[in-house]
């Protein structure tokens, strides 16, 4: 047997062990819920993953953000529209699977004016009496549009804290420039009584060159 | 049991403990400046305040603003700040950074004359920066966001709304609140969620998690734990407090091992889990702990009308989720009760079809650190033994069995009170 050959079955040998240990290895990961929305891409059309009887489910949008301004998700309506809005779920032959039309220019709505808006899809689980020990559960994923003059367009996430939540440069405490955004304002309210923080490091340790960010 | 109030306690302590050490000039006038933060908080699953049992609620305060959205707003406690000095003539210098640590805001006493930061101005005009980085105690382990670059995120500040002159023996507070966020769908809203989460389990595991940086990237495709510092929350779980907590479980597991992987198969069913449907019994028992990790770190086991949940799954009812008893064994959410049951006050009765009682009250931090005795290695009983059903409940239980006060009743409460015992022995 050449160095050769044993050098190659050692290698399968090796490629097996580590065939054989990959499953156990895999990945820790949060469970799957009982219904969610699949994001397939740049359209209004949804997948839904149902691991739980269709009639047990409802989807719905809620808007968070219209034309700009935040809404409270809440009401009933802002400026004629209705906040909530229940969506029907369709069989897709095709794929497999049921999906959802979240197209906010569906028929009955009214027109929407110009700006940026966000809203989470809601799917909504209500166990049936055969469900053991479960309650109605709800997830949601948020999707973000823009409307201009009667036309709409999905943006990404990125694309939506661009508009509505820019960032900028500062210096940090190493003289590093590094992206923040402004904080916003409310008055208050009530007052309070505020205790004493605790100072993790002062300030004056940064006068000596070569403090890192690790740990602060 | 390690509570908040605990936990606030050794703030206070250690709030004392550095500002004797931060003092730098026996003659130096101190400021001191007050403000109060408020972040967005949509989050669901999650106690609120009129919930029996919430360790640190969510939704913490409803706000009708008028120049900002309505909506539950929450106090980011356990969050990094730092105080900072405007000048308009020169870079701004860096007071000092602190930890929040009480919901309702806090004050930051610093020395003034002498110190370096002074530069030769008479009076502060103090500013907040909230960092991206969270903790359970002072000193204790952090938890700090990356993007999915894995670069470390800024954080939001109010230097366009510094006080001007702070002077010594004034009241300097921040008029009005301070808002992180006030729209929780944007990448920093759900930033602000998933840290405040995470935050609740730090508060949980501070006395047994290592002090190195914690990296949770955000916003992730998929929430997932990667190794003994890196855990990634998905951008559809910003909201869902338990997924930020229930990788922070694989993290802590992981740490107790000191290794930087898991047994965890769930194959089963192809790719992904769910709380309710057949796995592997080393997929049903780790991801079963990150469950109950997560549910401990919110709800509080020795309150007895603490009512954990996820997805709708209820992990106190004594029933099991399956009708069939040995069908319980590779059910994820049926684990999460397990080790819930071991940890909590409450003992109830056994309920069909399982057939013993739940008589443990453990300590939560002691039951984490029972992972601790796995030894390195892939054989049975260890802690990446190579084999779909290990590492399971047996393993853990079995592993601790000289240690264990009321061995029969912790068997009885991990095993029979929940259907869990036709586990895999090996």
């Amino acid at each position: 047997m050449s160095p050769h050959t044993t050098c190659a079955r050692g290698g399968i040998l090796f490629a097996l062990t580590v065939a054989l240990l990959l499953p156990t290895l895999a990945l820790a990961s949060d469970p799957t819920p009982p219904a969610e929305v699949l994001d397939d891409g740049p359209g209004f059309r949804f997948k839904l993953g149902l691991g739980v009887p269709l009639g047990s489910v409802a989807v719905s949008t809620i808007y968070n953000r219209v034309a700009g301004a935040v809404v409270d998700a809440a009401a009933d309506s802002v400026n004629g529209l209705p906040v909530r809005r229940q969506l029907a779920m369709q069989w897709d032959a095709a794929q497999g699977r049921y999906f959802t039309d979240a197209h906010p220019f569906a028929p009955g709505q009214p027109p929407l004016p110009n700006g940026v808006y966000s809203q989470w899809l809601e799917v909504r689980y209500t166990p049936g009496l055969e469900a053991r020990g479960r309650a109605p559960s709800t997830y949601r994923r948020t999707i973000y549009f823009r409307v201009t003059d009667g036309t709409v367009q999905r943006l990404t996430r990125a694309a939506y804290a661009a508009l509505v939540d820019p960032g900028f440069l500062r210096k940090n405490k190493l003289g590093e420039m590094e992206p923040v955004h402004a904080g916003a304002t409310a008055p208050r309210q009530t007052s309070a009584v505020m205790p004493q923080m605790t100072m993790i490091e002062s300030g004056q340790a940064y006068s000596v060159p070569g403090n890192g960010e690790a740990g602060q | 049991m390690k509570t908040n109030a605990m936990n606030l306690a050794n703030f206070t302590l250690l709030a004392a403990v550095a500002a004797g050490a931060a003092g730098s000039s026996a003659s130096a006038a101190t400021r001191t400046y007050c403000f109060e933060l408020l972040f967005k908080d949509d989050r669901i699953e999650c106690p609120t305040p009129s919930d029996p049992g919430a360790k640190r609620a969510c939704h913490q305060e409803f706000h009708n603003f008028s120049s900002q959205p309505d909506g539950d707003y929450t106090h980011p406690v356990g969050a990094l700040v730092e105080v900072w000095d405007k000048d308009d003539t020169s870079d701004d210098e860096l007071i000092g950074t602190f930890i929040l640590v009480s919901p309702t805001g806090g004050c930051a006493t610093f020395d003034w004359e002498g110190a370096s930061y002074q530069n030769g101005e008479t009076d502060p005009d103090p500013y907040v920066i909230w960092k991206s980085e969270v903790r359970g105690t002072a000193g204790g382990p952090h938890v700090v966001a990356r993007d999915m670059a894995d670069v470390r995120y800024g954080g939001v500040t109010w230097r366009a709304n510094a006080l001007t002159n702070c002077t010594s023996g004034a009241s300097c507070d921040q008029p009005g609140y301070l808002l992180v966020t006030t729209d929780s769908t944007t990448e920093r809203g759900g930033r602000a969620m998933s840290l405040d989460s995470s935050q609740h389990m730090l508060e949980t595991y501070s006395s047994i998690l290592e002090s190195d940086d914690i990296n949770m990237r955000w916003p992730s495709t998929g929430s997932a734990a990667f190794d003994q510092t890196t855990y990634e929350v998905a951008e559809d779980r910003g909201d869902q407090p338990q997924s930020a907590c229930h990788e922070l479980g694989h993290v802590l597991q992981m740490q107790q091992f000191d290794d930087d992987s898991l047994v965890n198969d769930c194959s089963l069913n192809g790719g992904g889990h769910s709380l309710n449907v057949e796995e592997f019994e080393s997929c049903a028992t780790t991801e079963g702990w990150a469950g109950y990790v997560a549910a401990v770190s919110l709800w509080d086991p020795q309150n007895n009308s603490s009512a954990p949940a996820r997805f709708g799954i209820d992990f106190v009812t004594a029933t099991p989720l399956e009708a069939v008893c040995s069908d319980n064994a590779g059910i994820e959410a049926q684990v999460v009760k397990s080790f819930w049951d071991l940890d909590d006050d409450e003992n109830e009765a056994a309920a069909a079809p399982a057939g013993q009682d739940d008589e443990k009250d453990s300590d939560t931090i002691d039951i984490a650190e029972r992972w601790s005795v796995f030894n390195s290695g892939t054989n049975n009983r260890e802690d990446d033994e190579s084999d779909a059903d290990g590492v399971n409940l047996w393993d853990y239980h079995i592993n601790s069995q000289s240690w264990w006060s009321n061995l029969d009743g912790t068997r009885h409460t991990l095993f029979g009170h929940n259907c869990l015992g036709t586990q895999d022995t090996n």
